[in-house]
């Protein structure tokens, strides 16, 4: 049992508390659990982003461990956690400890939350926090809130209007001086551009345009004038259907706004009425990391549907952004394990992102994923890409593909007559994967090249991990 | 797409964009008159970005990739590490910004123990531990030692392995290390190399050559050593007559043995030998002298000189000269003669000279080890602190844990305390080397011991490079999966 006092004791200050007071509904935790051995108790709470924040604790000494960006410690989560089961113990089910507790309990050093002599003195009250009730909301201001917001919109709309026209603009300049002369200044150029169309609230299609600069340095020297021409024929097609919209269907529609700048909360989406859920079983095939040029740090958690059957929304992708000052995060998720819950997807003519909701992690795999051939997997991307021309990195899934290096260790997978260039930040961690038997792998290809997602080999699960 | 908008005339709207469209015009193609209605701005950008999606749905971006290397994965016999030890092995073997002394250690016990038990790291987890796998010798039929190869040849891996091909462009510390890798692995081999580029090699060069052979001498080697008598170096002539003198009945041997017969004309040496001890400066020289003829000599023809049985020499020498004889005692492989001369050696030189006795009796059977660890252990848990390098060179020693009864003297020692003490008084603690010799302490005990261990430094504060419970959860994980299987 934990003390409500102990917990007081550990609390870096009394917002913590009364934070933590408001995530103790039961509905705030999918997952609360607790070792058989009373060891560790652990919980999932859905925050505001698409993955929920795992938390644990070790009752014993009040270790925890959370996987928010939060720089309190203990944060609201672990708190929650541990005032919830101090209250509510019966809410807990019992459970095999989970590899990801493990993992934390072998790694953690030897520091407790027990306080020290310098802070004795408590920062929190349980009581204060328990008595803070919600003001009743006045009708009044709720209508006013709206109408500003209203205005807000409306206004933001204009601004974008005019800076898409300012962009449409400095593409034509673009081109007038030639792409080869745009090359050799591209990041000003683009870092440029992309401020202006903040300053316009498209921060959308700024942020794309402030990547190109450090995307085309990927590729070799004589394909760049192709990638940039087309990076930038893309956006000024954004540009073009965002001044259109109206003319879009409305799934098109919700993607370009999505491309341009404006966003969907969780809430939103969830009570969007008819959104995509898909409820099956799905496995964490990769999580990626992109520190972005905005000063944000991108994970993506790919996951891919189990389910040999059904032949549309076999993936998804979780996208959680922090701010990079937050430092490394831990991943929502580890790769290679199972889901049991339903995504839902952002209304989209392609779906593809999503958030997930009401999940359980599953032992066992009792079916694949639906793989396909090269040649069926690159034409089924093109499929998508006729119904939405901004297709994000699209992922496919290769039955018995080889992987293959050249004398200049660039790497290819190979299915039947095709083959693909595809690309990993860490060389060597392709290198294992050479003339193995693979009996599927997911890649996601943007016509120019592949990223491995996972691959299922003689070896056992490769996956592309943070 | 749109009918009559060819890819030609796409491509050829992409080459008049690079130079621009100041410097020369749209070509005209068969969509223009579809967008004539837009106004000219929009018309031209249209038109452009229409191109651009005609050669995206062509789907002919990707090239730059020649033909596939015939690559097939180095067959091991080994078994791949399960998933169930996995994590364990990876917490310890990624390489952690500042990895030190005690990262090191723990990683080369992680290696010894793994190959006992003929389990090798997942192929997966390679990339990430190219650290640890360039520091840990990997036998050439290895799957690790093929990735490093192809790594370097991709030019993906920061640190260059050396091969047969490339081992002469490393600096001298590098090309001595790598000669004794291979030494100890292919002794053959490692010669017949050797061979090929000995005299190709300068002065100083052939000098770290010739001491690499010092290690696994053998009949074999004798034609070579021979040849290198005649070599242009002094010092190059010297070594080869001194590693010649240990073939018994070679020209060298016989010149030792004739040279110690003279110095045994003095009394004192008889003495020396348990008969009377002498002092004085000449006395100190010639006790010099006998030692360091003493080490270069097979037991046998000393024991001979002196008109002893081996066996009995223990009983009869001083201390001064326990150690020589122990070193000949080792050339002859006699490695319970070399134990019964260590006993004599004052306790505190063993701990000073541990890294001596390691190599000396390094293809020594365990017992002969353990009985060394014995004599070892009392004096070092009298000591006043423990160092790291003496503790794992004791592991190295054994290459085990310590017996339970050595392992609880040595947690509950003077040494132990006195180190914890000195630690929990410095401000920086987890850097210190006193952190890391407590660290260290680890690989020696038993798993009978690893509670005590742990409960006894709970309180210390280890970096996460001298954390010693990665360490020891690893060792148990594989314990159980040994148990298992």
């Amino acid at each position: 049992m934990i003390l409500l006092e102990k917990i007081e004791a550990i609390a870096p200050d009394q917002a913590s508390l009364n934070a933590a007071r408001k995530l103790l509904g039961k509905a705030k935790w999918p997952v609360s659990s607790i070792a058989s051995d009373n060891n560790f108790i652990w919980g999932e709470c859905q925050g505001s982003g698409s993955t929920p924040y795992r938390a644990c604790i070790t009752p014993s000494d009040l270790g925890y461990k959370c996987t928010c960006p939060s720089r309190k410690f203990p944060c609201k989560h672990a708190l929650a956690l541990m005032w919830r089961y101090s209250e509510k113990p019966d809410e807990f089910t019992t459970g095999e400890t989970p590899q990801w507790v493990l993992d934390w309990s072998s790694r953690r050093r030897n520091t407790t939350a027990t306080p020290t002599k310098e802070s004795t003195g408590k920062k929190g009250s349980i009581r204060k926090a328990q008595a803070e009730k919600e003001r009743p909301k006045d009708p009044k201001a709720i209508e006013r809130a709206a109408k500003a917001k209203e205005k807000n919109r409306q206004k933001r709309e204009q601004l974008i209007l005019t800076g898409l026209e300012d962009f449409q603009l400095w593409l034509s300049d673009i081109y007038e001086l030639g792409l080869v002369n745009f090359l050799h200044d591209c990041t000003t150029q683009c870092r440029q551009a992309a401020k202006r169309l903040v300053d316009a609230k498209a921060s959308g299609i700024a942020s794309q345009l402030d990547e190109l600069s450090s995307e085309v340095l990927q590729f070799p020297e004589q394909q760049r004038p192709r990638y940039v021409y087309q990076k930038l024929s893309s956006l000024y097609l954004l540009s073009q259907a965002y001044q259109q919209q109206a003319q879009l269907p409305a799934d098109l529609q919700q993607d370009v706004r999505r491309l341009v700048g404006w966003t969907i909360t969780r809430d939103q989406l969830i009570n969007l009425p008819d959104v995509v859920k898909v409820s099956d079983n799905w496995q964490v095939l990769a999580l990626r990391e992109h520190i972005q040029n905005d000063g944000l740090r991108r994970i993506e958690t790919w996951l891919g549907r189990l389910n040999t059957q059904e032949p549309e929304s076999n993936f998804a992708v979780l996208i959680d952004y922090y701010p990079i000052a937050s430092g490394n995060i831990s991943p929502p998720y580890l790769p290679g394990e199972i889901l049991q819950g339903t995504i839902i997807f952002y209304p989209s003519a392609t779906p593809l992102r999503g958030i997930i909701v009401d999940h359980k992690i599953i032992q066992e795999r009792t079916s694949e994923m639906l793989a396909q051939s090269l040649q069926e997997a690159l034409c089924s991307r093109l499929s998508k890409r006729s119904k939405n021309i901004w297709l994000p990195n699209w992922p496919v899934c290769i039955a018995n593909p080889q992987i293959q290096m050249d004398e200049l260790g660039a790497f290819q997978l190979q299915q039947g007559e095709r083959s693909i260039p595809i690309h990993h930040p860490d060389k060597a961690s392709l290198l294992p994967l050479i003339n193995i038997s693979i009996q599927q792998a997911s890649i996601t290809w943007n016509g120019w090249r592949g990223d491995l997602l996972h691959a299922d080999t003689e070896y056992g699960f490769w996956s592309s991990a943070l | 797409m749109t009918p009559g908008f060819s890819i030609s005339e796409a491509m050829a709207l992409e080459q008049s964009l690079q130079l621009g469209l100041k410097r020369t015009t749209l070509p005209q193609t068969s969509f223009s008159h579809a967008l004539s209605a837009k106004q000219p701005l929009e018309q031209t950008l249209s038109l452009i970005s229409l191109a651009s999606e005609r050669l995206q749905m062509s789907d002919n971006n990707a090239n730059g990739f020649n033909s596939p290397v015939q690559l097939m994965p180095q067959e091991d016999p080994r078994v791949i590490m399960p998933d169930s030890l996995r994590v364990a092995f990876m917490r310890v073997a990624v390489y952690k910004k500042s990895s030190g002394y005690a990262w090191e250690c723990f990683c080369h016990s992680m290696k010894t123990q793994l190959d006992k038990a003929k389990i090798r790291p997942h192929p997966f987890d390679l990339s990430r531990i190219q650290h640890y796998l360039s520091q840990m010798q990997s036998v050439d039929e290895s799957y690790e030692k093929w990735f490093l190869k192809h790594t370097s040849e991709t030019r993906t891996s920061q640190d260059e392995v050396l091969d047969w091909d490339n081992w002469q462009l490393a600096g001298k510390a590098e090309q001595s290390d790598f000669l004794q890798r291979n030494r100890e692995l292919h002794p053959e081999q490692m010669r017949v190399e050797l061979e090929q580029v000995f005299s190709k090699a300068p002065a100083a060069s052939r000098q770290v050559y010739i001491e690499a052979l010092e290690t696994g001498l053998s009949e074999t080697d004798r034609p070579f050593l021979e040849s290198l008598l005649q070599d242009r170096s002094k010092k190059v002539v010297e070594m080869a007559e001194k590693l010649l003198a240990r073939f018994p009945g070679s020209h060298s041997a016989k010149k030792n043995q004739e040279t110690l017969k003279s110095l045994l004309g003095s009394g004192f040496l008889r003495s020396k030998i348990g008969i009377k001890k002498q002092k004085g400066k000449k006395a100190s020289e010639l006790l010099y002298q006998v030692a360091e003829l003493a080490e270069q000599m097979h037991i046998n023809d000393i024991a001979v000189m002196l008109e002893q049985k081996p066996e009995d020499l223990p009983d009869k020498i001083e201390s001064e000269l326990a150690f020589p004889f122990a070193k000949s005692a080792a050339l002859a492989q006699n490695y319970g003669l070399v134990a019964a001369f260590l006993q004599k050696e004052k306790a505190e030189h063993l701990i000073n000279d541990i890294d001596e006795i390691y190599h000396l009796v390094k293809s020594a059977p365990l017992q002969v080890k353990l009985d060394l660890a014995r004599l070892m252990v009392a004096p070092l848990s009298k000591s006043d602190g423990l160092e790291p390098a003496t503790l794992s060179t004791l592991y190295y020693l054994i290459e085990s844990p310590l017996p339970e009864d050595l392992a609880t003297n040595l947690l509950k020692s003077k040494a132990f305390k006195a180190s914890y003490k000195h630690i929990m008084s410095l401000k920086n603690a987890g850097q210190s080397v006193g952190v890391d010799a407590i660290a260290l302490m680890a690989m020696l005990m038993p798993p009978a011991l690893h509670t005590a261990y742990l409960e006894a430094i709970s309180e210390l504060p280890f970096n996460m490079n001298n954390d010693p419970k990665p360490y020891l959860d690893f060792i148990s994980k594989l314990s159980f999966q040994g148990k298992q299987s």
